[in-house]
């Protein structure tokens, strides 16, 4: 592809105002940390590699199963019983050679988040356990950092930007996780619409852009077409906000 | 006086309906009404959207706009409309 003589890759991205140079610099000097890049997590990486964003750290646990294969963009189907983590490391380098990526098959710990989250700007969840989710949420309070969760079943997703310090956390949406199936309803244009949504807001999270949705529940629900957001109270015995 | 009750996904396709119209008495507070659709849901469906009786603590309760919580006792109008969204952990 020929790139007309004084634009960049990334010209045409940095026409959006809340972006522009600085902005492309501040992606390229961004470094997030992200928990499983499957059906959701994969196209929301996918986007930040393609925005530029310079540094990734994935957590993702497991090998790909042939049920994955429908949803999960970064893997090879040609691939199935391998692990999952690799396979999308080298999409994401085919994406931008010049991406700075360390991955890890182990799912993620409060400890390993706490020590990713040392060198990273912004901690992502799209995990598909509360577990996972919450334990994230923790580490980024604990260590000053955003948190951004984003999550779907059939055909509704989620979004929510948690402040490094103030207003609710995601424990505090979660007094108690509700019971979650091991096979929730995936369709791939839901999953990567939802993922995408993320990958946006986190954009504006690492270029510092103005009027974020923090501590704001963002529901998108397809057949009614309706995307709503709502602030999230911040409940007074949240373990997550008296640490 | 009528409420109607609007489920999201995994409650909406356990019970087969998207929403619930349930008749309460005139001055039916919030909390009196969740208490009444907790029973009505405990009829429909086993008890993965309950606790203890009443409607697991992690819905997030929507009305008019913001986020309620369960134990809210302000009276609702005829023909209110509350929203329950459970949060999601697909990824």
């Amino acid at each position: 592809m020929t790139v007309p003589r004084g634009r960049d890759r990334f010209h045409r991205q940095k026409l959006n105002s809340w972006i522009g140079e600085v902005g492309q610099e501040r992606l390229a000097g961004a470094s997030v940390l992200i928990t499983r890049v499957g059906g959701l997590g994969g196209p929301l990486a996918q986007s930040l590699v393609l925005a530029g964003v310079g540094r990734l750290v994935i957590h993702h646990e497991g090998t790909l199963d042939p049920e994955d294969t429908h949803r999960m963009v970064l893997m090879d189907p040609g691939r199935v019983g391998e692990p999952r983590a690799p396979q999308a490391a080298e999409s994401l380098r085919r994406i931008n050679p010049d991406l700075r990526l360390e991955y890890s098959e182990a799912r993620i710990t409060p400890d390993s988040a706490r020590a990713a989250l040392g060198t990273c700007d912004l901690a992502i969840g799209a995990a598909p356990t509360f577990e996972e989710r919450l334990t994230l949420n923790s580490a980024a309070r604990a260590t000053g950092k955003p948190y951004l969760d984003a999550a779907m079943c059939g055909d509704e997703g989620q979004v929510m930007l948690v402040h490094p310090t103030e207003g609710a956390c995601l424990e505090c949406l979660l007094a108690e996780p509700p019971p979650w199936p091991v096979d929730f309803p995936v369709v791939a244009p839901v999953s990567a619409t939802i993922g995408n949504l993320a990958a946006w807001i986190a954009l504006r999270v690492l270029t510092t852009a103005a009027d974020l949705p923090w501590g704001r529940y963002i529901h998108f629900d397809f057949p009614r077409l309706a995307l709503t957001h709502y602030t999230v109270p911040r409940r007074t015995n949240c373990g997550t906000c008296l640490d | 006086m009528q409420v109607c009750f609007e489920f999201s996904h995994r409650l909406r396709e356990t019970l087969g309906v998207p929403a619930l119209t349930l008749d309460l008495p005139d001055g039916a507070d919030l909390s009196s009404a969740l208490s009444r659709l907790a029973r009505e849901i405990a009829l429909r469906c086993r008890g993965e959207f309950l606790h203890e009786g009443t409607l697991h603590p992690s819905f997030l309760i929507v009305m008019d706009g913001e986020v309620h919580p369960r134990d809210h006792h302000s009276t609702l109008r005829d023909g209110a409309t509350v929203q329950l969204l459970l949060p999601m952990a697909g990824g």
